[in-house]
């Protein structure tokens, strides 16, 4: 079979093509089953929420104690996800770090599976979804929601285009195998989106440079996003919401929770589709590593945030507080402060559990526990009557549970079709890394996405077409 | 002396949009036309002393007098019939048609040291009722009388509410939205015109 | 508990303490040397009654500009619906206010019922709540809670789509045509004075002539956000609003401040700004900024200045 090289004069590794387009050529046997399964719960899904836009939203919960609840929780929960994606592609590459290359894609399209269905859970969160468009031609730009709209759309955005960039070129060098398998509509797509990518230096340079400047546009982004989110909160007077750490209190939040899904995306897709070869125990622990960091500093700003309103003990915040921290949502907080602080944190300082199976327990736990917050810091202040200083209630429904369902199941689905279009490998970066790290070509060249001047890969060995394959793999996921 | 000049107006009017601008601009047509009726029936006013005056009491037991004090006041006084000064406080009203029906609100007592004489500033301009009222100790009334007044000069008895800190960056919201759109509409212009570039780019240098 | 609001804050709301100029302005610190209230209010009276038949969609359409919200940003003008005749110097431009004399409150809630009635609501929605509070020294009091009307209305910032405006006649609206259901002004309002239509509203007998408005939010929209209005249909005509008519202490006044009038449903009539002065009413939560248009009269040493706890 003729391979076209993903970048002049970098050898292609065929090993890494063969795994990256399998789940488009070959899905396997549980791939339809597990599609209709996570079909059914999403549809179950919109059916509940069918059910709710005719009932009303109490229907899910909600009363004049709890007006805002799971659902814009869930859009917490989701967008904040999506930043997984932005901080392991992003981040990582402007830093250079290798062994980023194998985790990229996957990465990339989490993070637009997710801001996705985040953004489409203002949905069930709005009383009259058939309005929504009124924030367009109608809009009142002194609200906070408003700018939730800009910041989230512009996020999508730019997420969808950080994933698209890498993708060309893996594009062009997959569609002669679609033709081959005869997949004739998806070579044609793949031809379409490539847009005549032959790896050439010029091609390459101006991609490099573009991948770039949307790496380092996507951070600020996405810090604008969970920040503008937490003001939907914070720029009410409502007491524990009206603080001024909410906002880094997001962005923190995200990062750490969006780390975890892309372990958890990562062990998912490595098992189901056989990525053990390219992503290794390793990389699980390094991303660990990154958690570490993140839950460290979410624990901080939680106890920044409650110290000063228990201290004081002002009428409202020392309501809240005393209901979040000893009263009616203690047992929910505590699991989050264990659950999704220290464990995870113990899990990865001890040597005996910094392993495969533990740090995805732990990434669970993550992500299960900053729902859970998020529920929490949601309903606490709203259940709280401003007049009298009484609680409401609120209470899960059929409804409420399903919808939120519905979402969860939708990354997998989303992203196991998305894998039937797309090569789940970032075929291009990983040779291109590949070849750095076997002295092909100059280790000088920054990898795909560097900052600064984007130099083609040079020649260093001419006359070298294919390299040995599984050195170069052992080689970027045990360096560093 | 007319209550408000004409020429004013347009500009104190802040206007949010252009819907609102145009009405605002047509109503401020139709203010002037109206405030300019106004000032013609205020013009008596201007050319008597102060205040176009009209005592019209009533056969009653108080006999009430209107006349122009300083600064839009007006001084309201009584006396018996025969002119004499009452003997006990005298209860001042102004008749108000605002809750449906005309209903007493009442604005003051004069009391002899004062010369059963009270300052009051009107708050409603046109032709004013004002009663007097002198009451036994259970509230009865024992004698009253009214009179009505043109009353062209009002005294705002309201002024909106300051705070007691205007809001830190209340002076430059309107500059702060467009300089954010502005942000905003950059990033999805680069956005669009990286992903042209690239895309266009790619396919013009393949060869 | 904290002290009873500074009485100089309430002296320096008193319109008879501000500097008078000869004309018989006040001048507004706020607003600059150039802005006698006054005039702009005799501007915005005329402009009501000249406006005639423009419909609430098309005046709540102006959205504000301004990031932060400052005042006036995003006022509008309400829909007219007032058969007065159009506006003249003896029309003057209204702002309402309320008094609540809670030396007389029993907690009846005739108020809140009859508001059910009007406005034909669920029995949760009870746009003027009666609480059952409780002095610093554990004596009980009842305090109705209607919408405050602030003069900085919290809930009207943040309405994404502008259905939240508030009139020239210093009315706080809803236009639940256009209210997304996002319950984001639930959030910002300090008083807890809005309710949801979570489930489908009552089934109303539509009365003829007298269609849904902002002024007269009957019958309630499912899924979007409704409250107190003050019964702002009835006020152009003279007519009292329901709790008003229908206490029977005479607790609740409902007052202009332009003509500086007020009265209860039972036929009192009084200065509103001396009954505000004399009585030392206070305003309910004054440290939000919010400059309600609602005033307490304590006798119960209860402090409102702030969010209470039970």
């Amino acid at each position: 079979m003729e391979q076209l090289h993903s970048i002049e004069n970098v050898p292609p590794l065929p090993k890494v093509r063969r795994a990256a387009i399998r789940p488009i050529l070959k899905p396997g046997r549980a791939f339809w089953p597990v599609v209709a399964l996570l079909t059914a719960i999403v549809a179950w899904g919109i059916m509940a929420w069918t059910v709710q836009v005719r009932q009303g939203l109490g229907s899910a919960g909600y009363n004049d104690h709890a007006f805002w609840a799971i659902y814009i929780a869930d859009v917490i929960t989701f967008i904040g996800v999506s930043y997984g994606g932005a901080v392991v592609s992003a981040i990582l590459r402007l830093t250079g770090a290798h062994w980023r290359a194998p985790l990229t894609r996957i990465a990339e399209a989490t993070a637009v599976v997710t801001v996705i269905i985040g953004a489409s859970f203002i949905i069930p969160h709005l009383g009259r979804p058939e309005r929504v468009l009124e924030l367009i031609w109608r809009p009142n730009l002194s609200s906070p929601i408003f700018w939730d709209f800009v910041a989230v759309s512009t996020y999508a955005f730019a997420s969808i285009v950080f994933f698209f960039l890498p993708l060309m070129p893996d594009l062009a060098v997959s569609n002669p195998a679609m033709e081959e398998a005869g997949l004739t509509r998806r070579a044609r797509l793949f031809k379409l989106l490539s847009f005549r990518w032959n790896g050439n230096q010029r091609q390459h340079r101006r991609l490099n440079g573009a991948i770039g400047l949307v790496a380092i546009m996507i951070i600020p982004l996405a810090v604008s996003v969970h920040s503008v989110l937490s003001w939907a909160f914070s720029l009410t007077s409502r007491p524990w919401w009206h603080e001024s750490i909410w906002a880094p209190y997001f962005v923190v939040a995200a990062l750490y929770s969006g780390i975890a899904l892309v372990i958890l995306v990562v062990a998912l897709f490595r098992k189901v589709y056989g990525l053990e070869p390219f992503i290794s125990e390793r990389h699980f622990v390094r991303l660990g590593f990154i958690l570490v960091p993140f839950g460290a500093a979410y624990l901080y700003l939680t106890l920044a945030d409650f110290l000063p309103g228990s201290y004081v003990g002002e009428h409202g915040i020392a309501a809240v507080f005393s209901a979040v921290i000893t009263g009616r949502y203690a047992l929910w907080f505590w699991i989050f402060v264990f659950g999704g602080c220290i464990i995870p944190i113990v899990i990865m300082a001890l040597p005996w559990t910094r392993r495969l199976g533990f740090i995805v327990g732990a990434a669970a736990l993550v992500d299960g526990s900053l729902w859970l917050k998020r529920i929490i810091m949601v309903v606490a202040p709203a259940n709280y009557e401003r007049v009298n200083g009484l609680f409401g209630a609120y209470h899960f429904t059929w409804i409420s549970i399903s919808v939120t369902l519905a979402g969860v199941a939708a990354i997998p689905l989303l992203l196991l079709l998305l894998f039937r279009v797309v090569p789940i490998l970032p075929v291009t970066e990983m040779e291109e890394i590949a070849a750095i790290e076997a002295g092909i070509i100059s280790a000088h060249a920054p990898v795909s996405g560097g900052v600064g001047k984007t130099i083609a890969p040079e020649l260093v060995a001419p006359g070298v077409t294919a390299i040995d394959t599984t050195a170069n793999l052992d080689m970027h996921t045990e360096g560093i | 002396m007319p209550a408000l000049s004409i020429h004013h107006l347009p500009r104190r009017i802040r206007a949010g949009s252009s819907v609102r601008r145009l009405t605002y601009r047509g109503a401020g047509i139709a203010t002037g036309g109206m405030l300019f009726v106004a000032a013609l029936l205020a013009l008596p006013g201007v050319i008597a002393p102060a205040f176009a005056a009209g005592s019209t009491g009533a056969p009653s037991a108080l006999h009430v007098t209107v006349s122009a004090g300083n600064s839009g006041s007006l001084i309201l006084s009584a006396t018996d019939s025969d002119g004499a000064a009452p003997t006990q406080p005298v209860h001042f009203f102004v008749t108000t048609s605002l809750f449906g029906g005309a209903k007493l609100v009442p604005i003051g007592v004069a009391h002899s040291y004062g010369g059963f004489a009270l300052s009051y500033k009107p708050t409603v301009t046109g032709r004013q009722t004002f009663t007097a009222e002198i009451l036994d100790s259970s509230g009865a009334v024992l004698s009253s009388g009214t009179s009505s007044f043109l009353v062209t000069t009002r005294t705002a008895m309201f002024s909106p509410s300051e705070t007691n800190a205007p809001k830190p960056l209340a002076s430059f919201g309107r500059g702060m939205v467009g300089v954010l759109l502005a942000i905003v509409g950059l990033i999805w212009l680069t956005l669009i015109v990286t992903l042209v570039r690239v895309t266009r780019g790619t396919a013009r240098l393949a060869t | 508990m904290k002290p009873i609001t500074s009485p100089v804050r309430i002296s320096r709301r008193n319109p008879q303490d501000a500097p008078h100029s000869p004309t018989g302005e006040i001048r507004s610190g706020g607003t600059g040397a150039d802005s006698p209230t006054v005039r702009r209010g005799m501007t915005r009276r005329a402009l009501l009654g000249s406006m005639g038949a423009v419909g609430a969609s098309a005046a709540a359409a102006t959205a504000a500009l301004d990031l932060f919200g400052s005042k006036g940003a995003a006022a509008s003008t309400p829909p007219a619906t007032s058969s007065t005749p159009a506006s003249s110097s003896t029309n003057p431009l209204h702002q309402w206010a309320m008094v609540l004399d809670l030396r007389n409150c029993d907690g009846c809630k005739a108020c809140t019922a009859a508001c059910q009635q009007r406005h034909e609501l669920n029995p949760e929605q009870e746009w003027i709540k009666v609480y059952s509070m409780e002095t610093a020294g554990g004596q009980p009091y009842h305090m109705p809670r209607p919408c405050m009307m602030c003069e900085d209305p919290p809930c009207m910032y943040v309405c994404p789509v502008g259905a939240t405006f508030r009139t020239d006649e210093g009315l706080v609206l809803v236009d639940q045509d256009h209210c997304i259901g996002c319950r984001t002004c639930m959030a910002a309002c300090p008083y807890q004075a809005r309710y949801f239509n979570w489930t489908t509203p009552k089934d109303v007998a539509k009365v003829p002539g007298m269609p849904r408005s902002p002024m007269f939010p009957t019958p309630q929209v499912k899924d979007t956000v409704g409250k107190c209005v003050w019964c702002a249909d009835r006020l152009p005509h003279g007519e009292l609003p329901a709790c008003v008519a229908a206490c029977p202490m005479g607790v609740i006044y409902i007052g202009d401040l332009t003509v500086d009038a007020a009265t209860d449903g039972l036929g009192n009539v009084v200065k509103l700004s001396d009954f505000i002065r004399n009585n030392d009413a206070i305003r309910f939560q004054e440290s939000e900024g919010t400059n309600p248009r609602v005033w307490y009269i304590p006798g119960h040493g209860q402090d409102l200045s702030n969010d209470t706890t039970a």
